[in-house]
């Protein structure tokens, strides 16, 4: 493993936060931390860089112990969730800044900001202030930043929740791309379950301190682990068929379908939402309601009795 | 492996942290001993000495001071009252007067308050006595009347008049940030303006109206200069101990009778802070969106007469008083008659020219030290959390509430052997003028501090530096504008504020405020004119020439984020 995290436990006020954490990440790669808020992602994620002291147990980059050394030292470099771009300096300098303690020559430096800042596609902002720039911006800013440094390691600390949702978007592809094109291995820490699908080789679901689950994102989908996985990775149905079986699975598992005989179970509309390119129809199925989506414009009623069909199987099953 | 460079940039690296780190820890301890030395200890020189007696520890002297000396102490307690409600009610009127106001003419009357703030505080008195007096202007030159201007009345009216502008200037600080969705609640509910006014603006700042009323209270208490000036046979606690002190130099009884004052000042003090919290909780916060224009919610009815008729009243007193001292530094009386002339200004210069030198150097390095004090204190104590950190907060506020008086005397009585003898040299004006506004200071700076935030901190060090570097590149820069306001701050007192002075002062090297004192004093009103003027102009420039460089070059926008 590249960066190994061994058993790191830490309390704040005999309050353990986070518990005997383990994983590892391969060079190159981009793990996802996900979980609610609150659930110690982003105070695993400081211990990483530095910024608290496990009370316990060990982080390893290349085998070698950095627990206890200062982010200074540490060959980790953070982007903020508040991008902490320095107000006083252009985006030059801030991109600069960490280059001024690692011996370079002023000429060398400016050579060297400006092909990162070329890299993530702002050299023509150069010399604006960092209030003169978008938010987008300012994150690809943080990013060289970071970057510029050459840490082993990257951490992001949700790094899109400022922005607005379709710049969240173009964003994540951006930061996905920057990373490939850098190789660097990536911890990026977020509570949006989608964000960690499309940016993720592993997801790692938090929960209560604890990693419930480490893998990649169709695993951690598909096969979870536990309960709270699968649950905080999508809704799920529960509810009981004509035959007396007790039904889990996923709203994209089930369709709704006219012929009431020939189905699993019979539900009644309760609520019907439309989205578009779908509806979203509640159904109660006796005493649970349940969630479908349905492309097919079916045009129902809220009380109207249909019937539940499971199409190709239930593919998302509970390992455990 | 790592490759030579490598290991160079490390060892380097390392080097040169260390030494930070040895600075770093340096003015920690640095700043610690300036606090107990130069706050802590003098003001326990004072309590120490007015218990102290050959034999031990001892009351008498407080037993002596209630016995024989109640009428001082009613004395004060009287003028202090009538002086703290009479400028509470003018300033509310006044503050309110400004606020519903449109911003240009806003502007104008919110500034002719300031002049208040650089004026020296004897400022009115002198103007009263020109105008007022045996030879006044007004009552003499124009009506033919030779009254007594001094006694207790005079005290009381020129310290409304002094203190409103101070309060309304608080007042108006405040009332500005009331959320103005509310005044259009209030409209939209069908509330007339004065019902506006007075359901929802007035109870708004309610609670600083009343710090209006003690720290009102407490100046008054505290005030020698007025009462010495114009109080003529009127004495209270003050003005004993500007007597004990400059006439008998009993330092064990005026010690004792600064006792008397601290205790109710620094109660106070810790009263208004809680008020003044309160306060905050209700109001927007600073450069906020709800900050809406007010102009179209001024009150009508008898509570607008009211406030207009209150104003126009301290305005004209005040148009007056600034008035009559421009007016008197440049003029002479001849025959009855009013005449242009420099004399006031030649004599000016012939006697007391080097004292303004003086008071401009030694105002220069008060605001550039006292603010770097200031901000590194602030630094250390909100940033980086030094132990102990809100009992050197409270330390460097005692400075600032307790009596300038009280503060001087344990000045005197601190370093006036050695192995710190001060006594007598510019170093003790110096240094009692830092640490007695240091707290504006730290204040400013810590509320510039919570704007910053503190991830900026950790990304600096994530990328390599090191605190000091931190502190240096990133906090110091981003704070200039409490910098700024620590600076006009500490140069503005320097140059104006009476206080201790008085007391630390040798006659070998008299400061402006000093000399102007002297004047009024020994009756010279032209020149003590024409020294107002001056020391009013200097301290405006100064200020004005600062502010323009620090605001001059500017690097980007602001850009503060507000998570974390």
């Amino acid at each position: 493993m590249f960066l190994t995290l061994d058993k790191i436990s830490k309390s704040f006020d005999h309050h353990k936060v986070v518990k005997e954490l383990e994983i590892g990440v391969e060079k190159g790669e981009i793990l996802c931390l996900l979980g609610a808020s609150g659930c110690g992602k982003t105070t695993t994620l400081k211990m990483i860089g530095g910024f608290l002291k496990p009370d316990s147990g060990r982080i390893l980059i290349e085998g070698e112990d950095i627990t206890t050394e200062d982010p200074q030292k540490r060959p980790v470099s953070t982007v903020f969730q508040s991008y902490a771009l320095f107000p006083n300096m252009t985006v030059e300098k801030n991109v600069m800044y960490g280059l001024k303690f690692r011996g370079y020559k002023k000429r060398e430096a400016l050579k060297e900001a400006t092909k990162f800042l070329e890299a993530v596609g702002l050299k023509d902002y150069a010399k604006a202030g960092v209030g003169e720039i978008s938010g987008g911006q300012r994150q690809r800013v943080a990013l060289a930043r970071a970057l510029i440094t050459r840490p082993k390691v990257l951490l992001l600390d949700e790094p899109l929740s400022n922005l607005d949702a379709k710049l969240r978007i173009k964003m994540r592809e951006e930061i996905k791309e920057i990373q490939r094109q850098f190789g660097i291995t990536t911890i990026f820490v977020t509570h949006d379950r989608e964000e960690a699908m499309v940016i993720a080789d592993k997801i790692g679901i938090m929960h209560e301190g604890r990693l419930t689950q480490v893998g990649s994102p169709k695993e951690v989908y598909l096969q979870p682990k536990d309960e709270y996985t699968m649950g905080f990775l999508g809704p799920i149905n529960t509810f009981t068929t004509k035959s007396g079986k007790i039904i889990k699975c996923r709203p994209e598992d089930l369709s709704i379908s006219l012929e009431r005989e020939n189905s699993e179970a019979v539900g009644t509309i309760t609520k019907s939402e439309f989205l578009g390119f779908y509806n979203q129809y509640y159904l109660r199925v006796r005493e649970d309601i349940i969630l479908i989506r349905e492309q097919e414009n079916f045009s129902l009623q809220v009380g109207a009795e249909v019937g539940i069909k499971i199409d190709n199987g239930i593919k998302t099953k509970l390992i455990v | 492996m790592k490759s030579k460079q490598e290991v160079k940039i490390t060892r380097e690296q390392s080097k040169g942290s260390r030494l930070f780190i040895i600075i770093d820890k340096l003015m920690i301890i640095v700043l610690i001993v300036a606090i107990l030395l130069f706050i802590l200890y003098p003001i326990l020189c004072v309590v120490l000495r007015s218990v102290k007696t050959p034999t031990g520890i001892s009351f008498s002297i407080y037993q002596e001071l209630f016995g024989k000396n109640k009428k001082l102490l009613w004395n004060s307690v009287f003028v202090a009252f009538l002086a703290g409600v009479f400028s509470t009610l003018l300033s509310v009127a006044v503050a309110s007067f400004v606020v519903f106001l449109k911003p240009k003419a806003k502007a104008i009357f919110s500034t002719f308050l300031l002049i208040t703030m650089v004026s020296p505080p004897f400022v009115s008195s002198l103007a009263y006595i020109q105008l007022f007096g045996r030879r006044g202007s007004i009552t003499h030159g124009l009506l033919g009347l030779s009254l007594n201007p001094y006694g207790f009345i005079g005290v009381v009216i020129m310290q409304t008049i002094y203190f409103s502008s101070l309060n309304a200037l608080l007042l108006i600080g405040l009332l500005d940030r009331v959320d103005g969705n509310l005044l259009q609640a209030s409209k939209d509910l069908g509330g007339k303006n004065s019902s506006t006014y007075r359901l929802v603006l007035l109870p708004l700042i309610k609670p600083a109206i009343f710090v209006c009323f003690l720290l009102s209270f407490i100046r008054s208490m505290a005030d020698y200069g007025t009462p010495v000036v114009i109080g003529g046979r009127y004495e209270n606690l003050a003005t004993a101990i500007y007597m004990q002190l400059v006439g008998f130099s009993n330092l064990e009884k005026s010690a004792a009778m600064n006792v008397l004052l601290l205790v109710p000042a620094i109660i106070v003090f810790i009263f208004y802070r809680y008020l003044m919290k309160k306060n905050e909780r209700w109001l927007a916060r600073e450069n906020s969106e709800a900050k809406v224009e007010k102009a179209e919610y001024r009150p009508g009815g008898f509570i607008g007469f009211l406030i207009i008729a209150l104003s126009l009243l301290f305005y004209s007193v005040m148009t007056l008083q600034y008035g009559s001292i421009f007016l008197n530094s440049f003029s002479k009386l001849k025959k009855g008659k009013r005449h242009f002339s420099l004399e006031p200004f030649q004599n000016m210069m012939n006697r007391s020219a080097d004292t303004f030198i003086r008071s401009i150097t030694y105002a220069l390095i008060v605001a550039l030290v006292g603010s770097l004090i200031g901000i590194l204190l602030s630094y250390y104590i909100d940033r980086r959390k030094i132990y102990l950190g809100s009992f050197w907060d409270f330390v460097v506020t005692i400075p600032y509430m307790i009596p300038g008086s009280c503060f001087g005397i344990g000045y005197i009585l601190a370093f006036n052997s050695l192995p710190l003898k001060l006594t007598g040299t510019a170093v003790i004006v110096v240094l009692n003028m830092i640490f007695k506004q240091l707290s504006i200071t730290t204040k400013v700076t810590s509320a510039s501090l919570t704007q910053l935030s503190t991830e900026l901190d950790l990304a600096a060090a994530d990328l390599g530096a090191t605190k000091p570097q931190i502190l240096k590149d990133i906090i110091l820069p981003n704070i200039k504008n409490a910098f700024m306001v620590g600076f006009v701050n500490n140069f503005t007192s320097a140059m104006v504020t009476a206080g201790a002075v008085i007391f630390l002062v040798t006659p070998g090297q008299k400061i402006a405020v000093f000399t102007l004192f002297d004047a009024i004093n020994t009756g010279k009103y032209a020149e003590a004119s024409m020294i107002s003027t001056v020391l009013i102009f200097c301290t405006v420039v100064v200020n004005l020439l600062f502010i323009g460089l620090t605001k001059g070059k500017k690097k980007g926008a602001p850009y503060v984020s507000n998570i974390g």
